[in-house]
């Protein structure tokens, strides 16, 4: 297994928790807000949207960096 | 009157069992693929239809678009199918839809459509299935359960259809990388579709994957076809009208993530939205058929491009890689179903 499917995997669970991450964000936001009123659901939806761009903005940084390291790193040839 | 009303009497005379429809689905779908894969290639052929496969060292011309080959025997199937579902208007729409996104592709094939028109136009097919009625806004979500979207719904499924559709589009770079991929992406979401109870998903999955069969026996290294645009976008838009359909939106795109992961990282590493054809720097550069990430650090990020960053790999390798990638993803989405969704 060399570093390049390391990261490939790494990309999916990554991946992976960030959805449930801002699942269980936005399950806490449901939570917390008042039921029945239009403008908590719009909010709701606008804080859920919000959540999953700011995450994914995290998360595609990190993989970019992850990339960058692995493919013009000096750590040594690919493989473990 | 709904349409296909004259067909439920023999729905109820019938009275067949999900599981020798699904067999029917699978052989239907083996048949009419075969038969038009051998119609139309020789035409393809004869009127020189032919793409450069870049990755190979005497770069070989093959036959393209072979795609209305898979959505052309989709959609005979469906039609052949639809008298024995509870919802053929349903299983009709799934059809429909990803017809139009074949069509679409297949006009990108033949000239070229923009960066930004393609995404808008894959648009569609989501006005396709909203027009059955069949869909409910109520998707299944790990963690929250059912949700319910009656207003955002609409616009998510419009975006889904040209995320699913560009993603599997972007995925289909090297020999058998998309059917292989896509096989094993989906296979582990049968379960999942089953415990949803809507049969007419199930039998569009099973369709789709019996189709995409002899497409892949073509299509694998060293391949003797090429799909193209209307092959993928098809394949796209069929995976998100099974997942409207099903309700089981998230579990589709955890099983899609070497897909939409691929993409996206594509998309934001280019700078928005861009034709493969306009892209500057390459992803990936070739050497002695040996595929490598582009060592420019300005060069765009993709799946292939993050497996072959630390050394160069041949396309059978990469291809078998992302397959496993794709399995792995499509028993995580499995497991988050049973585990982690509740019900």
């Amino acid at each position: 297994m060399d570093r390049g499917l390391i990261l490939a995997i790494f990309s999916i669970i990554s991946g992976w928790a960030l959805i449930l991450l801002s699942l269980l964000v936005i399950k806490v936001l449901i939570l917390s807000t008042r039921e029945g009123s239009f403008f908590y659901s719009l909010m709701e939806v606008g804080m859920s949207f919000l959540t999953l761009i700011s995450f994914l903005f995290i998360w595609y940084r990190l993989l970019r960096y992850l990339f960058l390291r692995t493919k013009v790193g000096d750590s040594g040839p690919g493989g473990t | 009157m709904r349409p296909f009303l004259f067909f439920s009497y023999w729905q109820y005379v019938i009275k067949m069992h999900l599981a020798v429809i699904v067999l029917m689905a699978s052989i239907l779908g083996l048949l009419f693929s075969e038969i038009f894969h051998r119609r139309i290639i020789p035409r393809l052929i004869s009127r020189n239809y032919l793409s450069e496969d870049v990755h190979k060292p005497d770069k070989p011309r093959i036959p393209e678009p072979v795609g209305p080959a898979v959505s052309l025997a989709f959609i005979v199937s469906t039609i052949v199918l639809a008298p024995l579902v509870k919802d053929p208007i349903l299983l009709m729409g799934i059809a429909a839809s990803s017809g139009i996104s074949s069509m679409i592709g297949l006009l990108d094939d033949i000239s070229p459509l923009g960066a930004k028109s393609k995404p808008l136009l894959l648009t569609l097919p989501a006005f396709v299935m909203m027009a059955t009625g069949g869909l409910i806004p109520r998707p299944i979500l790990p963690i929250l359960g059912r949700a319910r979207l009656y207003y955002v719904y609409w616009p998510l499924l419009m975006a889904m259809y040209t995320v699913f559709s560009n993603s599997v589009n972007m995925m289909d770079a090297l020999n058998g990388m998309l059917p292989l991929s896509v096989f094993g992406a989906t296979i582990p979401l049968i379960p999942v579709i089953l415990m949803t109870g809507r049969d007419e998903a199930l039998i569009s999955l099973v369709l789709l994957l019996s189709v995409m069969f002899p497409y892949y026996l073509r299509n694998k290294y060293p391949a003797r076809v090429f799909g193209g645009d209307s092959n993928s976008l098809f394949i796209g838009a069929t995976l998100a009208g099974i997942s409207a359909s099903s309700n089981t939106e998230a579990f589709f795109s955890i099983s899609l993530l070497p897909f939409i992961v691929s993409g996206f990282s594509l998309i934001v590493s280019v700078g928005g939205l861009v034709e493969r054809r306009e892209i500057a720097k390459r992803p990936v550069v070739v050497k002695d058929g040996m595929i490598r990430a582009n060592p420019d650090r300005a060069a765009p990020m993709s799946m292939i491009a993050i497996l072959t960053s630390s050394k160069p790999k041949r396309e059978p390798e990469i291809v078998m890689e992302v397959a496993l990638i794709s399995l792995f993803s499509g028993i995580l989405s499995c497991l988050t179903f049973f585990l982690l969704t509740p019900r």
